[in-house]
């Protein structure tokens, strides 16, 4: 792949003594929609906030653009954070300010615009994920779908390289889901930027997603195109695919011993 | 069982080590934001600071003056009962201004704000913490002590010393209500008695303690925000701990202070 814009290189890191992550490395192509696929629990989440510089891993390393960023200091990660763009779960709305202050906040704080203009800027966002007209509204007083909507143009506003979205769809009715998922195109398609999608419904997948990268029990199981996943032989890939609920089988002796708490 | 034992110690141990690391981390970044942040242009969230202000001062003032007013009565009424015996009565006035300016009134008022601002504090970040907005922040390369911390400490430490001349004048009064309502004494005589009795460095410590309150009670607050794990019942937990550590800080200084200025007047 011609000049990923992130590589993961054998990514190492733990909850206290549980291992979430084992040795995961994986490349990131500019200018497409990868997304990172697990059953929960998979450590999915974890990866991305690794990626985010939220969390630093016990060993491995990061490239942004050749740099490493888990050696570097919060000081130089707030120079990076600048050019990238995250859309949380829950939104992440600061729940004291307007949608208009929360869109508006990294320009606030990182550039030294006029006030008018960022207000022009903010608007334009707003209008891009369809919340113009709700400028002055809390978090509170809006739905979950567009507390959503209102952080992803609050992830837009200082238009950045690379968008990171955590389950974008989660929560959302169908029609909805298809909306964010069509929002998402739209912003690959027009703005070109790289987005990495953490994300385990399977619609939403096959909508967006140009690469997919299958993670299970914090191994990398699958990395490659959509078209190449969707043929894939791997019975843990298809088990996610197919929606198959996983049985744990027990012989009768272990069965015996776990239910009546006698270790073995 | 003594492996246990000895484990557990140092469980106990490493992790108040581990929190102690961080509170001084807190502390270190908040003055880096209080002073340094601002001398090189990276802005000052004034607007903030000011809204903290109102809440942490303005808004507290009725309470502070109804139980400074209280605390007055109440040690006019307990000295009366001994001085009387005496043919003291008149150092009714001695004593409640003394001890309000010194003690109460520092005191009353850090345990006030411990329980409405220090809660505050806590619950506040807390709860940014549990809905990722702190993550949020961080995430835009926002800096959350500059934008959560910094216009706390400068709210509570502006604004507790204010407090305190208030509950100073409010203890008084109502050392004066009960000497002039049921002591029978004359109010002139009260009034002169009391400022004669007052020296400045009796207003002056309890203002100094002050300041060191309003910082214990507000990094305790902000830290223990900090510190919130696991939802709604991890907030409750540590917003109930900043009260209380606070609590328990402030009168650990308020000893330790209490003992310095005694030294200092003996002439050490």
């Amino acid at each position: 792949m011609s000049d990923p814009i992130v590589q993961i290189i054998d990514l190492v890191s733990h909850y206290g003594d549980l291992k979430v992550l084992d040795g995961v490395s994986l490349e990131i192509p500019r200018g497409q929609i990868t997304v990172i696929a697990g059953s929960s629990g998979c450590g999915k989440t974890t990866l991305l906030r690794h990626m985010i510089g939220l969390l630093k891993p016990k060993s491995g390393r990061i490239l942004l653009r050749g740099e490493d960023i888990v050696a570097m200091s919060e000081k130089d990660l707030d120079r990076i954070r600048t050019r990238q763009g995250v859309l949380f779960q829950s939104g992440g709305l600061l729940n004291s300010m307007t949608l208009t202050d929360n869109v508006a906040l990294p320009l606030r704080e990182h550039t030294a615009l006029e006030e008018s203009t960022i207000q022009i800027m903010t608007r334009m966002k707003l209008e891009l994920v369809g919340l113009l007209g709700f400028d002055s509204f809390l978090p509170s007083q809006i739905s979950g779908g567009m507390k959503k909507r209102a952080g992803l143009a609050r992830a837009i506003s200082m238009d950045p390289e690379i968008l990171y979205f955590d389950e974008p769809t989660a929560g959302l009715d169908p029609g909805t889901s298809a909306e964010m998922d069509e929002l998402i195109l739209k912003l690959k398609k027009t703005f070109r930027m790289t987005i990495v999608a953490v994300t385990h419904e399977l619609p939403s997948i096959k909508s967006i997603a140009d690469r997919v990268v299958m993670l299970d029990r914090g191994q990398v199981i699958f990395s490659g195109t959509l078209q190449e996943i969707l043929v894939c032989e791997n019975p843990q890939v298809r088990r996610f695919l197919d929606r198959e609920p996983s049985h744990v089988v027990y012989d009768s002796e272990t069965y015996l011993n776990a239910i009546t708490g006698i270790e073995a | 069982m003594l492996n246990r034992l000895a484990g557990n110690i140092g469980k106990k141990t490493l992790s108040g080590m581990a929190d102690m690391s961080h509170a001084s981390r807190l502390i270190n970044e908040t003055i880096y934001w209080l002073f340094v942040g601002p001398l090189k242009k990276k802005g000052f969230r004034w607007a903030s600071a000011v809204n903290q202000m109102v809440l942490i001062g303005y808004e507290a003032v009725p309470i502070i003056s109804l139980i400074s007013l209280a605390v007055g009565i109440i040690m006019a009424l307990q000295a009366a009962y001994q001085l009387r015996r005496f043919g003291a009565l008149i150092y009714v006035a001695d004593l409640v201004g003394i001890s309000i300016t010194r003690e109460l009134g520092p005191l009353m008022s850090a345990i006030v704000l411990a329980g409405r601002s220090g809660s505050a504090f806590a619950a506040e970040i807390g709860s940014m913490k549990v809905a990722e907005e702190v993550d949020a922040l961080k995430a835009m390369g926002l800096n959350p002590v500059k934008f959560l911390v910094v216009p706390k400490i400068l709210g509570i430490v502006v604004m507790l010393p204010g407090l305190i001349l208030i509950a100073d004048f409010m203890g008084i009064a109502g050392g004066f209500l009960v000497a002039v309502g049921s002591l029978d004494l004359n109010f002139e005589r009260y009034f002169n008695q009391t400022v004669n009795a007052l020296v400045l460095s009796d207003v002056l410590t309890g203002l100094i303690k002050g300041l060191v309150f309003a910082l214990v009670i507000g990094f305790v607050g902000c830290h223990e925000g900090f510190s919130v794990d696991g939802g709604a019942e991890g907030v409750g937990l540590r917003t109930t701990r900043s009260v209380v550590t606070g609590i328990f800080l402030v009168i650990l200084a308020d000893c330790f202070f209490t003992v310095l200025f005694y030294l200092f007047s003996q002439g050490v």
